[in-house]
């Protein structure tokens, strides 16, 4: 399982939001650290396949990111993302679940499963548009493992959610890692220091610094903070 | 932990061609399984793949010898029969040859289900709780059973002359 | 050498097929295995897409289509006379038709519906060949309905009833490629109405193109004139939809 990602960048008229960043994901929790503007769901977007590099190649095993059957094993949950109006959760969830291809029967079955693991069934029949921003998110969270995905994007997943939920959340993607590629952007450093086994940094559109990251190598927000004031 | 698709096939190849001794048949029944099992469970990254598929697989191959009436024995006796007709072999590939026959030999002494749990767990690394599942037997009846099919074949092995502090 | 890696290189001796795996059989299966293609299954998902499709469209949609077909019975037990009015309802009922397969820009879905294996370029077409079908056949069975009250050809009917639409259709379609047009979604809905008026003005009875039973012969000579522009409108429809589709993928701002 590999996610190679060869010299891509992304460029708009004004603007360079990634610059020639080269990097290869395999199975585990990488971290995606910068602040906001980084270029981060710039590089997401591309690798989800959505939006096309203006030079370089994403390739996962080998197959480039915009074909068509890449997409049954992704999983993504953007940094915003909307509802339609008349939608419970679990209405949400079997509309994106046949997206997937999944048959009824069985999306019915994931669907439970799911607002099961991110605790939402009391509320799956309630309208999206009453759920808090940590709710949303936590349904986003199982929108995106709907079709059991080998890899995992994840923009900001945190964002709104509170302590209790990012614990529950923080075991939930290291169960995943195990048998996934999970990428997962943050500018809160806590959020991957101790579930993420390998992290990349990122500013102004390059890629800053990249390698695994241990507890004995202290406190990855210390040496964030330093690689950046430079 | 992940799924390591590539060896598996392999894996379930060797199993399918014990069973069916043809290149054609074995290698469609392992993509077959491969196909059902997808179309049931969606993702490879499940704790029970292997032995779903070992159990799919082996369902294709009973299958395939209901309707043809043969056993893999018969096809492995003819085999080795050839072999040893076999001239004009380096010494060295004479001497791998010699083994080769005495294992055969040996295994053949085994019964049909020894051969099959050194199969799964000694050459295919298939866990003795997986072995269980497949085989439709508890944990510990294929601890047990693995125990003796391995003195077995020791024991078997020695007659073939072929010792070993192993 | 351990106990156990030598007694599993003896044991291969045997157990270790002569006949190797086809490779070139096999790297296509793994590929197709690996990234989750297996034919059988995708199949058998696409009719269910559009089937979920059909689910998804708002009622609304469908019963625009059905009133205008109600108008249609009504007027023609009513005031067969002014039956050809009908033509001014239909540029509602292609901003109805043209929103709906916008609703997932109108409602920030766009992002995650690109990742899914029915992406939202299909999810577009899908509803717009859907709801543009049906719309179709309502006109169609409308321009079937005053055949019967008004002695002119069902295909020249239709044209009448397709031209605002399709000219409704064409405006929306340009103005969503607009900055102003992704913003006020409601904008072609304006449109619609300023091209409705104008069709109802055009038909009045008192108007130029009025169509007391009696001018309809003079209509006919020019049927091909009305004809030929349906069909031109109708490709241009479809053009338009299809290129801004494909304009859209690389547009983050209208995602959410």
């Amino acid at each position: 399982m590999e996610l190679r990602i060869d010299r891509v960048s992304k460029q708009y008229k004004n603007k360079i939001a990634v610059d020639r960043l080269s990097a290869t994901l395999h199975t585990g929790v990488t971290g995606l650290l910068g602040a906001n503007g980084a270029g981060k769901t710039t590089l997401m977007r591309m690798i989800c396949g959505v939006l096309t590099p203006t030079s370089g190649e994403i390739t996962y095993n080998g197959v480039p990111v915009s074909e068509e059957c890449y997409r049954s094993v992704l999983g993504y949950l953007p940094q915003e993302f909307g509802c339609y109006p008349e939608f419970s959760g679990r209405d949400f969830l079997l509309y994106f679940a046949a997206l997937k291809g999944m048959p009824r029967n069985e999306a019915e079955i994931r669907s439970e499963e799911l607002l099961e693991t991110v605790g939402l069934v009391d509320v799956s029949k309630k309208r999206v548009r009453t759920y808090s921003g940590g709710m949303k998110q936590r349904l986003g969270i199982a929108q995106a493992l709907l079709n059991r995905p080998q890899v995992l994007i994840l923009d900001e997943p945190t964002a709104g959610l509170d302590p209790m939920e990012r614990v529950r959340f923080r075991e939930l993607i290291g169960e995943i890692g195990k048998s996934s590629i999970v990428l997962l952007s943050t500018h809160i450093v806590s959020d991957v220091e101790h579930i993420a086994d390998h992290i990349l940094m990122m500013k102004g559109g390059q890629l800053l610094w990249q390698g695994e990251w241990k507890e004995s190598d202290g406190s990855l927000e210390e040496f964030y903070l330093r690689e950046f004031r430079e | 932990m992940s799924f390591d698709i590539n060896m598996q096939y392999d894996r379930l190849y060797r199993y399918c061609y014990y069973h069916t001794h043809n290149r054609i048949l074995a290698q469609d029944i392992v993509q077959e399984a491969f196909t059902r099992y997808m179309e049931r469970y969606g993702s490879l990254n499940e704790k029970n793949a292997v032995p779903y598929l070992y159990v799919i697989a082996r369902n294709l191959c009973i299958d395939h010898y209901r309707r043809q009436g043969m056993q893999a024995e018969k096809h492995v006796q003819e085999k080795t029969y050839e072999q040893e007709q076999t001239i004009g072999l380096t010494e060295s590939e004479d001497n791998t040859l010699i083994t080769k026959l005495s294992v055969q030999r040996a295994l053949l002494r085994l019964s049909e289900e020894e051969r099959e749990l050194l199969l799964l767990i000694s050459v295919n690394e298939v866990s003795v709780r997986e072995a269980g599942m497949i085989l439709g037997i508890s944990r510990f009846a294929v601890y047990r059973r693995l125990r003796l099919a391995q003195k077995h074949f020791r024991t078997e092995l020695g007659k073939e002359g072929i010792d070993g502090d192993y | 050498m351990t106990t156990e890696a030598k007694n599993r290189e003896l044991l291969l001796l045997f157990f270790e097929p002569d006949e190797k795996p086809d490779p070139a059989k096999k790297e296509a299966f793994l590929k197709n295995v690996m990234t989750g293609q297996i034919t059988r299954a995708t199949k058998k998902t696409l009719d269910q897409m559009l089937l979920t499709q059909i689910k998804y469209i708002r009622k609304t949609a469908w019963l625009a289509a059905l009133m205008i077909l109600l108008a249609a019975v009504l007027i023609t037990k009513g005031s067969p006379d002014s039956v050809l009015q009908i033509s001014a309802l239909t540029p509602l009922l292609a901003f109805v038709t043209e929103i709906e397969t916008r609703r997932s820009y109108a409602y920030g879905m766009a992002e995650l519906e690109m990742t899914t294996a029915f992406s939202l370029r299909s999810i577009r077409y899908a509803r717009f060949m859907i709801l543009g079908l049906f719309d179709l056949a309502v006109l169609s069975g409308i321009s079937l309905l005053i055949r019967k009250y008004i002695a002119i050809s069902a295909m020249l009917t239709l044209s009448c009833l397709l031209l605002p639409f399709l000219l409704t259709m064409t405006g929306a379609l340009l103005l969503e490629r607009t900055a102003f047009g992704r913003s006020h979604p409601y904008g072609s809905g304006v449109l619609a109405l300023l091209i409705a008026a104008g069709t109802e003005i055009l038909l009045l009875p008192a108007g130029p193109l009025a169509m007391p039973l009696n001018k309809t012969l003079i209509m006919q000579d020019y049927a091909w004139v009305l004809e030929i522009a349906t069909v031109l409108m109708l490709v241009t429809v479809i053009a338009l939809f299809c290129t801004n589709v494909k304009q859209e993928a690389e547009m983050t701002t209208l995602w959410n």
